[in-house]
Parts: structure tokens; C-alpha cells; sequence
């Protein structure tokens, strides 16, 4: 605790430093994956070979990943682009698969009653389609936040300050209260994120919890 | 005949479409011409029909189960496309209209309402005005209307499908597909999945909107007791949409046209028969079980 009280700042700054890599990377790789999951969702001869693309994304070795981005991007290896771009790739990988699952969990008669009353093409992934798999959406996102928050950490390996410096630091200089606190703080975040994340689906998805309460 | 020759029919000033306006004091006639449909399996629903479904009437198609009559109902709003001939809305050929604003101007009634799930009671309703521009105010004040006439209660508004019984769900499917004001209705087995009561009292409603204000309406069902209930015209289908026989229904328990239709309305085991008694001095009408129906009304009906 005594730790704490001094380096209230020191953990304050991480934290901050923490999240503003994982919070842009969290949005990108959702906003990436959700028209990529739409064309593994519509058209069957790319399903198998964007999922898979995913699967194989998520199998790089993220410390290795980490050293030859810059190579790609031009940028240095400390460079947040390159940990923000490294966890936007395994965002991605994980959010594909539970995307695609989600638009095709969308009943297809309310796709079909969409049609019938002339509802055409863009307006009616953008108010039928994408709304009903929003649920599944989240879902995929919840374990991409996490996921992702608990990644940056690695980053800290390379010097680039995130909690992830906490343990890094705290081990080489044998303080265990500092690798604790590094620990407790990325738990928190994940679970405030999350929070946040259950909250917005309350506020966004709102016939979800009207048809759990009928089943009851 | 008439429906093979392409008629471009003017359109709210823009020339270049071919979508019919539908007016709504006269209610267009729709015809089959020949229509054929063979779907990319090999299974073919419909074979050379041709069939005409009278102006402000209601016209049931029945028969059973995967005999074609959904393909069908789906060829008008051209949700399927007949492999050959046409459907025609007064002589317009569908097929030269614009799809989506064909379907607009249609009503479309499905089987289990087939609500959006994600959308309240009064959002459902409006959104065919809501996508023909309505403003949301002026759409909701006619949804609610909407509703009196339908038989909901206007406190459902913004409920959920989910939170509605399965008759409720279904007056929100009549409701929304009326809320265009549309001449002609395409009903797919909409009754199908409500118990008997609620059945009869929608049925009931259906005809009284009917009789307000008469529109084109195409009906399906499998049920022939459905099919009298509400048929001004009734078409009996077989396997591949051929037809066994059409008329009123009335002719069809004067006039069976073969076996098969006195089978399927029940005449053949005299459940379809009916005769009248006396019990205490008050006359019933008895089926062939002696199991009463229903009271002999004193003169004219």
C-alpha cells in the first residue's frame, strides 16, 4: 500500500497511457470487422477464407508482431500507430468470427418482412440487419475489450509505457507491490470498459431486455 | 393476353417509371397470365396457371401445404419472379415496375406477423409510411388510429413483439401492412398460428375492414373453414398450383367439382353436411354427428 501512496501518479499516468492505446485499437478493430464480417455473412465462397484469415491472425506471436509492423507501417518500434495497429490485427481476428456469427443469428423472416413491405438494400443492413445482430455484435466486442486490454500489456516489454511497465518494472526491480498494482489496475479497467460497454448495449439495444423479461 | 403486353402507366409525372399508381377508390383487379415457376433446384411450384383475382374482393388461395400458393402470393409483390408469364396489377405488368415502390404500395401480411423484433408496436406499423416520407409524427398519429381499428389497445404502443400475445402480434402485422392505405393485401397464412378464438375474432375484424373500405385481397391458407369464412372467391389448388377448383363458395358445396374437393371440404363423410332439428322446441342446425352448430334463425337470412 505504501507503494501505492507514492507512486499514486506513476500507476495514474500508466493507466492513462493503458488505455489510450487500447481504447483506439478496441473501436478500429470493430470498425473494420463489421463490413468485413458482412461479406463472410453474405457471400458463402469468402466466409471460409476471411475466418480463417482471422484465425491465423490471432496465431502470430504478438512480440514478434510487435518488432516487424514498423517494418510495414515506417514507423519506429516504440511508436503507439505500431501497438495501436498490432492490437487492432488480433481485435480484428477475434471480432470477425463472432461478427459473422451475429449476422447470420439475424432471423431471416424479419430480413424477408424487411423486403416485403420495400425496405431496399443499404437501409436495410443499416436498420434491419445490423441492429438484430447487435447482440451477438456485443458479445464479440466484450471479449475483444477485454482481450485487447489485457494485450497492451506486452507493449510494456518493448519500453513503451502502459501497466503493462508496471510489471516490467516491478520484476526487474523485485517490487512486488508494483507488479500487484499493475496487475489489479489492468483488471479494473477491463471490467470499467466492460461495464461501459453492458451499459451501452442497455441504452442501444433495448427489445433485448423486453423479450427476456417475457420469457420468464 | 393482357398482361404479356408491357403498359407503362404514368406515373406521378415521372415518365420513365413504369410503376402502376395504385388508386385507392378503385382497387385493381390481379390476373396471372401462364405464370410458371421452376426454382433453381428443379422443383417446379407452379405450372402454367392462370387465374384472376377480382377487384375489392377477397380471393383464398388454398390448398396444402407446399402446393405453390405462398409462390404464389410472393409472385405480385415480385419477392419471386416467375420463370415464365406474368403477373399484372389491372393490366400492368409487375414485372415492369419498380420493385421496392411496387411493394410499398402493397400490403403484406405474413404468417407468425413476422414483426421486427427491435422495433415497438408503433414503429412496426409505421414503416412503410415512414419509408415513403411520412413524417414520424404524422406516421404515429395514423398508427395509433390504426390500432383502434385493428382492436389494440393504444397503451401497447411501445411494446415489444416479444411482449405481446400471438393475436396481438398479428393485428400489429394487419395493422402495418394497412398503414400504407394500400388497394391490394397479400395475406400468407397471417391466422395461422393463433388459437381458434383469437382466429374467429380476427377473422371477423379482417371482414370488417372489408366491408369500410373494400381492397384487392389475396388470401392463402390451408384451411377450407378459413377459406369459407372469408372467401368471396375461393381457389382450390393442388400439388404444383394447379388448379382443382375456383368459384364461390357456395359452389363448391352445390357444385363439387371431383372427389378430391368433396374430400377436402368434407362432404364425402358428411362431416360437411348439415341438417336441422328441434331440441326443446328450438330448431338447430346438427352435423353429421347430431353434434349441434349453431340456431336456425326464424325467415330470410
Amino acid at each position: 500500500m505504501r507503494w501505492l501512496a507514492n507512486n499514486w501518479d506513476t500507476v495514474w499516468q500508466a493507466t492513462l497511457a493503458h488505455l489510450e492505446l487500447s481504447l483506439p485499437a478496441i473501436v478500429v478493430s470493430f470498425l473494420i470487422s463489421v463490413p468485413v464480417a458482412w461479406l463472410a455473412h453474405r457471400f458463402s465462397w469468402s466466409r471460409f477464407t476471411l475466418v480463417t484469415l482471422g484465425s491465423l491472425i490471432y496465431a502470430i506471436p504478438s512480440l514478434p508482431l510487435l518488432i516487424v509492423l514498423p517494418l510495414v507501417l515506417g514507423t519506429t518500434v516504440r511508436d503507439q500507430i505500431n501497438v495501436v495497429v498490432a492490437l487492432s490485427l488480433y481485435g480484428f481476428a477475434l471480432m470477425i468470427r463472432a461478427g459473422t456469427d451475429a449476422l447470420d443469428a439475424v432471423p431471416a423472416s424479419c430480413v424477408h418482412a424487411a423486403l416485403a413491405v420495400g425496405q431496399s438494400g443499404p437501409s436495410r443492413f443499416f436498420t434491419v440487419e445490423l441492429p438484430l445482430a447487435g447482440p451477438g455484435l456485443l458479445a464479440g466486442l466484450r471479449v475483444v475489450s477485454v482481450s485487447t486490454i489485457a494485450l497492451v500489456s506486452v507493449s510494456g516489454v518493448l519500453g513503451i509505457n502502459s501497466l503493462g511497465m508496471l510489471f516490467v518494472d516491478g520484476f526487474q526491480r523485485g517490487i512486488l507491490a508494483e507488479v500487484i498494482a499493475g496487475i489489479l489496475a489492468t483488471v479494473v479497467i477491463a471490467l470499467a470498459v466492460d461495464l461501459l460497454l453492458v451499459l451501452a448495449g442497455r441504452a442501444l439495444l433495448p427489445w433485448t431486455r423486453a423479450s427476456a423479461r417475457r420469457s420468464r | 393476353m393482357l398482361a404479356s403486353t408491357l403498359v407503362v402507366c404514368p406515373y406521378a409525372g415521372a415518365m420513365s417509371d413504369a410503376t402502376p399508381e395504385l388508386s385507392r377508390e378503385q382497387p385493381p383487379a390481379i390476373s396471372f397470365e401462364r405464370v410458371t415457376k421452376t426454382f433453381p433446384d428443379g422443383t417446379r411450384a407452379v405450372h402454367e396457371l392462370s387465374l384472376g383475382a377480382p377487384a375489392g374482393q377477397i380471393t383464398v388461395l388454398v390448398g396444402l401445404s407446399g402446393c405453390g400458393k405462398t409462390t404464389l402470393l410472393r409472385m405480385v409483390n415480385r419477392l419471386v419472379t416467375p420463370s415464365s408469364g406474368a403477373v399484372a396489377l389491372d393490366g400492368h405488368d409487375v414485372a415492369a415496375a419498380h420493385a421496392v415502390r411496387l411493394r410499398r404500395q402493397i400490403g403484406y401480411v405474413m404468417q407468425n406477423a413476422g414483426l421486427l423484433p427491435h422495433r415497438c408496436v408503433v414503429d412496426n406499423i409505421c414503416m412503410v409510411p415512414r419509408l415513403l416520407g411520412v413524417p414520424a409524427r404524422q406516421a404515429r398519429q395514423s398508427a395509433l388510429a390504426l390500432m383502434d381499428r385493428v382492436g389494440l389497445d393504444r397503451g401497447l404502443e411501445r411494446r415489444y413483439p416479444a411482449q405481446l400475445s400471438g393475436g396481438q402480434q398479428q393485428r400489429v402485422g394487419v395493422a402495418r401492412a394497412l398503414a400504407a392505405d394500400p388497394a391490394v393485401m397479400l395475406m400468407d397464412e397471417p391466422f395461422g398460428a393463433v388459437d381458434p378464438i383469437v382466429r374467429a375474432d380476427l377473422q371477423r375484424d379482417l371482414l370488417r375492414l372489408q366491408r369500410d373500405q373494400p381492397r384487392t385481397v389475396l388470401f392463402v391458407t390451408h384451411d377450407m373453414s378459413e377459406a369459407f369464412a372469408l372467401g368471396d372467391q375461393i381457389v382450390l389448388l393442388a400439388e404444383g398450383a394447379q388448379i382443382v377448383q375456383a368459384g364461390r363458395p357456395s359452389d363448391f358445396l352445390t357444385h363439387p367439382a371431383d372427389e378430391y374437393v368433396a374430400r377436402f371440404i368434407g362432404l364425402d363423410n358428411g362431416s360437411g353436411s348439415l341438417h336441422t332439428t328441434v331440441v326443446d322446441g328450438v330448431p338447430l342446425v346438427v352435423d353429421a354427428n347430431s353434434r349441434p352448430v349453431g340456431r336456425l334463425d326464424e325467415g330470410p337470412a
